[in-house]
């Protein structure tokens, strides 16, 4: 689902840019040759399009499923906390499921679950990650490689966080009410840390 | 004004069509004010004289609609739309009741249906606006609120929502256009409070949002959302509440700062300080404790009161 959001999002944006820049390339054109009035009509009849999407609809049936409130962000900081990168990337999924956004947001999820595999599966294959952890041992003290690790679940979370900044403020703005953060952050947590343990099996030794 | 013509009954010898404009008049006023319990005995009288009233079947869903009695504010509603259904005010009601209930979807589709009748009304563009803030396509709502303001440059209404639309947004209050306008063109307007409190909430400037919310508070002794607000806006700018300033301000980036920062301290101390690392890890935990369980703590105890 993720890779197909993600090429359909990319050809939505593609698609968007294209369209703007060959519309006011237009508009230039016409501006130039044949003056101030026409390239005003011009523009007028875009406006009338954009007006018309608009005024689509955006929560009917057919427009697919409602959208709902996401989990608060103290659900995503409990999972990015305990659940490692991939519980960050849990939570952040969840609601980014909730909000139905995941043309919007699968470019980030995709380079969050990249950064994931890359960590857990990838670091741990290179030679020089005994020595790597050993530095940062050294740095840090014994649990030295875990806060890196937590650093990076936590700088997921905090992407996640700015992802959705001005939809949580739209729904604190509300007071809607949220879906029961224990549950979700938890559920969250075990499913990072399940994840963890799988790739994290799954490196060659 | 008001006052003085609710102490006469409208003139008993006028037409009984004047009388009943000059009533539903003074209930319009007086629910623009918020005193529905002033407003109800006029209602009732309506009403009884005249079951079928469309003025006063509307000011009585406007009543209702005032007291969160949604249901009945939609019975009313429904009543008059069943004796005229294209009434204007009746549907735009219908639509605040819609989107106060959750019924995102058939709210959208009154909006819809009103803009295909009326595609120049601003009015009707706010009140879709704010159906999208509250379903959080902020992206469509701020473009619906540009729309309306295209159509009416100068409407506060407009620019209260564009100005809410910027909260949500992110745009800083210095930033905002919309909330300069209206702190220039309508500063006497209670809306216009309204979103200032909103915006400096927002900024983490409470101490300021809290001297705008008493204000309204006491404009509106009533209104359970000032109190509400007021009483939160208190908990937070409370002395205890000091320490915590930073985590209020930066919000989650100061926790996994905080989170950091105690990571080399507890570490630079049992390097150089070995003896002094059970006290800070201590104070780091009981200031995190603190910080977790102290704010809803305290704000239960202060909207108790």
């Amino acid at each position: 689902m993720p890779a197909a959001s993600l090429a359909m999002g990319l050809c939505a944006e593609f698609r968007w840019f294209a369209r703007g820049l060959l519309l006011f390339a237009a508009i230039e054109s016409t501006r130039r040759e044949y003056g101030e009035p026409r390239a005003r009509r011009l523009a007028e009849n875009t406006m009338d399009q954009y007006h018309g999407d608009l005024l689509k609809p955006s929560l009917s049936p057919e427009a697919g499923r409602p959208f709902a409130a996401p989990y608060s962000t103290t659900s995503g900081f409990v999972a990015a906390f305990f659940g490692g990168p991939f519980g960050a990337l849990v939570a952040a999924g969840m609601n980014v499921h909730r909000l139905r956004r995941w043309r919007q947001d699968a470019v980030w999820f995709a380079a969050g679950l990249l950064l994931a595999f890359a960590w857990v599966w990838l670091l741990p294959q290179a030679p020089a990650y005994p020595a790597w952890r050993s530095g940062v041992a050294e740095v840090l003290g014994r649990n030295g490689w875990h806060y890196v690790e937590r650093a990076l679940s936590l700088a997921l979370f905090l992407v996640a966080c700015a992802r959705h900044r001005q939809i949580e403020r739209a729904a604190d703005l509300f007071g809607l009410p949220r879906p029961n953060g224990w549950i979700g952050g938890i559920a969250a947590t075990v499913a990072g840390f399940v994840l963890h343990v799988l790739v994290a099996a799954a490196v060659p030794t | 004004v008001l006052e003085v013509e609710m102490e006469f009954e409208p003139d008993q010898e006028a037409p009984p069509t004047d009388r009943a404009q000059a009533r539903a008049r003074i209930v319009s006023e007086l629910l623009d004010r918020r005193r529905v319990a002033q407003a109800r005995p006029l209602i009732g009288a309506a009403l009884s004289e005249d079951p079928h009233d469309l003025d006063m079947l509307y000011q009585a869903a406007r009543a209702d609609w005032l007291e969160d009695r949604h249901e009945d504010a939609r019975a009313r509603i429904a009543d008059v739309l069943r004796i005229e259904p294209d009434h204007l005010g009746a549907r735009f009601l219908l639509i605040d009741v819609l989107t106060e209930t959750g019924e995102l979807a058939e709210a959208e589709a009154q909006c819809l249906g009103l803009l295909e009748q009326y595609p120049r009304s601003e009015d009707l563009y706010l009140a879709y606006a704010h159906v999208m803030l509250r379903a959080l396509q902020v992206a469509k709502a701020s473009a619906l609120v540009a729309e309306a303001l295209r159509l009416a440059p100068n409407d506060a209404g407009a620019l209260r929502m564009r100005a809410i639309c910027d909260v949500v947004l992110g745009v800083r209050q210095v930033d905002s256009q919309a909330m300069q306008r209206l702190l220039v063109e309508h500063p006497e307007e209670q809306g216009t409070l309204a979103v200032l409190v909103v915006a400096l909430a927002e900024a983490g400037r409470s101490r300021e949002a809290l001297r705008c919310a008493r204000q309204l508070m006491l404009a509106n002794p009533r209104d359970p959302h000032w109190i509400r607000t007021t009483q939160e806006l208190t908990a937070a700018t409370h002395w205890s509440m000091v320490p915590l300033r930073p985590l209020q301000r930066f919000g989650w980036a100061g926790s996994v700062a905080l989170w950091g920062a105690s990571i080399m301290l507890v570490r630079l101390t049992s390097l150089h300080v070995p003896q002094a690392v059970g006290w800070v890890s201590w104070t780091i935990i009981s200031y995190c404790v603190y910080s977790w369980v102290w704010p809803p703590l305290f704000r239960k105890w202060v909207m108790r009161g």
